[in-house]
This record gives structure tokens, C-alpha cells and sequence, in this order.
């Protein structure tokens, strides 16, 4: 119970500010009176702005949706699937290189293909999300699996299970904890590719399209502004996967070790 | 009556010989102890008779065919043996649901388990949330929900503190006179395999075979002050005797 500025919920907010701080700093030494670089203050002012007008709400909606609609289609085939091929050694070892190929490709590289098969549009930016999410969730699943606790299984064994069974009352949860890494490094992903796919797509709405035209148009400030909101977004989803393991995975380092 | 017999039983890993000429017969409703030094094979053993592990050379014959199916088995790791995600009575009643016994009962007859022995843990919590011998019992109990025929113990014991072994041992007691299954019993505690056995199968050697097989015919029920009395030191003197002529130490 020392100073409790020093408390650890408090010493999060210290990194905060001393960002915020040294941005300022930076204005005034180096950028002042030029537009390159706008003050936090004038920053801020414009990230209420976009809010209390609203202007911006179709855009984070669009992105959202977009990138919800992706990473969706993603983890619904991507942890099936995954659990599976982990599950069956021959189904891993042949579908591995093909896996490790493809998750090799920078989705960015796909980006003509798939503008030539779904055309400009809110389609192209869905699949591009789905493809960048899909494999690092599939492969995430399948480690959960492969990775999976002897002991539990001889345990199952020797309680005469079948193999169904443990599947459902084993492995499903000794794969959880790897299966959230997956969607996490998912979700990162995913944001990246829904706000590049909007620049290059420059859609009507959208986070990505917003920023660029933002930048074509010499909005200086809106351009930090909008980004300071993508990276917002970006960090409450990781926020919400987190603490949705947290809740599911509850024995994760709960397990005492003696 | 027989349960079931070791029909000169051997076993290798890397072609080092760990069981050799294992000759036993089980009788039913005996209560077997198993003792022996570190890394004799006694886990192996167990493994052996479960069905876990196939044996060499050699059978485990059993008297009914039956009876193979109803072996329960309580691992030496117990603690890697209890599902983290599911809650005390889900553990417990894990062998029913596998069953396909519905959920409503799987809680019920973990309750009525618990109660039939007087045994208080809270059975919404989850095995991390338990002591160490409130996670061995949970083991245990798992392990008799199923109305065994043969119980496999592999040191239970041997994690917990001298109190809650002694009361842990009453409770095995208590549960074996109970469910009127055969136990084995695996300790390398001579005093409590004298303790609660029938007979006491004393494992040595290299590679490992039984040294000697003694009827402990102290009357039941015991109690601790039995550990003191003349009947239970000379028994243990003898298997002292036994076992340390084939370390090549005298008493
Ligand atoms: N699967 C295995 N592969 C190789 N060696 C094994 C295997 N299982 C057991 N062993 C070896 O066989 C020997 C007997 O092991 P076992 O676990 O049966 O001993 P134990 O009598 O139960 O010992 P402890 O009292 O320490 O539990 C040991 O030397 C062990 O290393
Ligand atoms: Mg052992």
C-alpha cells in the first residue's frame, strides 16, 4: 500500500500519458507551425468531431462489418476444420505443405486475383479478410489438437471411451487455449487487411477509404484522427477476445503446479 | 474365489527386462497391497492388468470375461487425471456420462456418492479450486461410481501429509467394505501396505520379480493402534527380512 499513483492500474495510464506528452513535445520542438504534425489537443478535438457529428459511424460500421463478415466465415470453417486435421495425423501430414504454402502468401499478393473473381466491392474486401484470418485460426486449431495432454487421453482410454468422446469432453478443451491464439493473431490480421483492401478498393465507407481520401484532400489532422480511431478499434476487439478466454479457458493458470 | 490370475507375466521397454515370471492369484474381495522400491515396474504392472499395456510374455486370465470390463483404474499422477474444465461432480460422474447417463443423474449419483461416504466438497467447484487429498478422493470416487470389480490404486498416498493419509486410509477402508470390490494397492510405504492389506505382494529384484507374498491376518476393522501392537511389527519384520536379503542387507 506505498503511493498509489504507483498502483498497477494506474502505471497503465502513465505509459498513456507520457505518450501523450512526448507527442507534444515533439509538436512544439520540431513541427511547430507546420501541419505535419497536429497537436494532441487539436487531435483529439477532431477524434469528439467525427464522433459528436457522426460522420465517421458509417465508416467504423462498414469496416466492421466487413471485417466481421470475414473473420466469421473464417473461424467458422478455420476451427472445425482445424480440430480435425489435428485430430487425424495422416489429414495434417498431407494437407502441411499445402497449409504452410498458402499461409505463406502475403494476402496482399492475392489482392488482383481476387479483385478479378469478386470485382471492386465489398466482396473482394470480405474474402480478403476470410483468407488472411482463415489459416492462421485453422492452424492455431489444429496445434491445440496435436498438442493435446497424454495423460487426458489415456485417462479417456482407460474410462473406455470412444474416440468421439474424447474429442468433445477432451481435446475440444485442450485445444481452447491454442485455438484463442489463433483468433487474436486473427483479429490482427484481419483489421490490417480490411483497412488496406479499403484503401485500395477506396469503397464509399470504410475506416481505410476514409483515411485515404482524408489524405488526398490535405486533412491533415483528420488523417491522426482516423487513425488514432482504427487503432482504438484494433485494441478493444484484442480486448474482447481476451477476455472472452479468460472467461471460457478459466483453468488456464489455474492448474497448481505440486 | 479367484478374480483373476498373472500367468507368468514379463515385460521390457528398449530390451532392458523391468517384470519378470510375475505369478499372482487374486482373489475376490481381497484388499492386495504392492510394494516395492522406485521404478520396480509396480506402475507397469498395473498398466499390465488394466489393459493399458500389453504384456510380453505371459497372460492376465480372468475367472469371467466380464469382469475385465469393470476395472477402475486411479493413476499415480492423479492430479493430471481430474479435467480442469469440468466441475467436481462432472469428474466424478465422467464414467456415467460416457455412458450415456443423462446429466441430471450424472449430479445426482455424485451427490449420493459423496453423502454414502460422508466425504464434504463442494461439487460445483473445480479441481483446481481442491487440496491435494480432496483431489485425490475426487480421483477415487471417479473411480467408483461405476460399481468396480477391481479397484487399481497406485500410490494414492504418497502426496499427502501424515493426518490426512491416516484419514484417507480410513476412508479407503471404509469404501472397500462398502463396494466389496477387489483393491490393489500399490504403496512404498511398508507400514501402510501392511496396514490395510490382506496380503502384501513384495516386488525386488532386477529385473523385478515377487520376492515374497505374505497373508496379513491381523483382524479387521483395524485402527491405528494396530500400527504398534506385536502382530503388526513382527509381520513387519519379516517382510523387512525379505526384502532387504535380496538387497544383500542383514537386519
Ligand atoms: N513407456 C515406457 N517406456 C520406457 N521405459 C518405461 C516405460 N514405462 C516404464 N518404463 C521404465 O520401467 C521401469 C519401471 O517403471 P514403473 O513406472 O513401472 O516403476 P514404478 O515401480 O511404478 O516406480 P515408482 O515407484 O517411481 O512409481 C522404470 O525404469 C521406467 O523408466
Ligand atoms: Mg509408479
Amino acid at each position: 500500500m506505498r503511493n498509489k499513483f504507483f498502483d498497477i492500474k494506474l502505471l497503465k495510464l502513465w505509459g498513456v500519458i507520457i505518450l501523450i506528452i512526448v507527442w507534444w513535445l515533439i509538436k512544439l520542438v520540431f513541427f511547430n507551425g507546420t501541419n505535419f504534425l497536429p497537436s494532441p489537443g487539436e487531435t483529439f478535438a477532431k477524434v469528439m468531431e467525427l464522433f459528436i457529428t457522426g460522420s465517421i459511424l458509417a465508416d467504423i460500421s462498414s469496416t466492421l462489418k466487413q471485417f466481421g463478415v470475414g473473420f466469421g466465415i473464417a473461424a467458422i470453417f478455420g476451427i472445425p476444420l482445424g480440430l480435425i486435421l489435428g485430430f487425424s495425423k495422416r489429414g495434417y501430414a498431407a494437407f502441411e505443405i499445402v497449409l504452410d504454402f498458402f499461409r505463406s502468401i502475403p494476402v496482399t499478393a492475392l489482392f488482383p486475383l481476387f479483385i478479378l473473381f469478386f470485382g471492386i466491392g465489398s466482396s473482394t474486401i470480405i474474402a480478403m479478410v476470410t483468407v488472411a484470418c482463415f489459416f492462421v485460426i485453422l492452424i492455431n486449431s489444429a496445434y491445440g489438437v496435436i498438442y493435446v495432454n497424454k495423460t487426458y487421453l489415456v485417462v479417456m482410454d482407460s474410462l473406455k471411451s470412444t474416440w468421439f468422446q474424447k474429442f468433445t469432453e477432451v481435446i475440444f478443451y485442450e485445444a481452447l487455449p491454442f485455438l484463442f491464439i489463433g483468433l487474436r493473431v486473427a483479429v490482427s490480421f484481419g483489421l490490417i487487411v480490411v483497412v488496406v483492401s479499403e484503401m485500395f478498393i477506396g469503397s464509399e465507407f470504410g475506416l481505410g477509404s476514409r483515411v485515404y481520401k482524408a489524405y488526398e484532400t490535405y486533412l491533415i489532422t483528420e488523417v491522426y484522427a482516423l487513425t488514432i480511431i482504427i487503432g482504438l478499434l484494433g485494441y478493444f476487439l484484442n480486448k474482447i477476445i481476451l477476455i472472452l478466454e479468460k472467461k471460457v479457458v478459466h483453468w488456464k493458470g489455474n492448474i497448481t503446479a505440486n | 474365489m479367484k478374480l483373476m490370475s498373472l500367468n507368468n507375466i514379463s515385460k521390457s521397454f528398449n530390451g532392458k527386462e523391468i517384470l519378470k515370471n510375475i505369478d499372482l492369484n487374486i482373489k475376490q474381495e481381497n484388499f492386495i497391497s504392492i510394494f516395492g522400491p522406485n521404478a520396480t515396474g509396480k506402475t507397469t504392472l498395473l498398466n499390465i492388468i488394466s489393459g493399458l499395456l500389453q504384456a510380453d510374455n505371459g497372460a492376465v486370465v480372468w475367472e469371467n470375461e466380464f469382469y475385465k470390463n469393470r476395472v477402475s483404474y486411479v493413476f499415480q499422477n492423479y492430479r493430471e487425471t481430474l479435467f480442469p474444465w469440468k466441475r467436481v461432480w462432472e469428474n466424478i460422474s465422467l464414467p456415467l456420462k460416457l455412458q450415456n447417463v443423462k446429466s441430471a443423474e450424472c449430479k445426482d449419483r455424485a451427490t449420493d456418492l459423496l453423502g454414502k461416504f460422508a466425504i464434504n466438497i463442494d461439487l460445483e467447484k473445480y479441481p483446481y479450486q481442491l487440496s491435494g487429498g480432496q483431489q485425490q478422493l475426487v480421483a477415487i470416487l471417479r473411480a467408483i461410481i461405476t460399481d468396480p470389480v477391481l479397484l487399481l490404486l497406485d500410490e494414492p498416498f504418497s502426496a499427502l501429509d501424515f493426518a490426512k493419509k491416516f484419514e484417507l486410509q480410513q476412508k479407503i477402508l471404509e469404501i472397500w467394505h462398502e463396494i466389496k470390490a477387489t483393491i490393489i494397492f500399490v504403496s512404498h510405504d511398508l507400514d501402510e501396505a501392511i496396514y490395510l492389506a490382506d496380503e502384501v505382494v513384495l516386488l525386488g529384484g532386477t529385473p523385478t520379480g515377487i520376492i515374497s507374498n505374505v497373508k496379513v491376518e491381523i483382524d479387521r476393522p483395524r485402527t491405528p493402534g494396530d500400527l504398534l501392537s506385536k502382530e503388526f511389527v513382527s509381520y513387519k519384520r519379516l517382510m523387512l527380512d525379505n526384502f532387504l536379503s535380496t538387497q544383500n542387507i542383514m537386519l
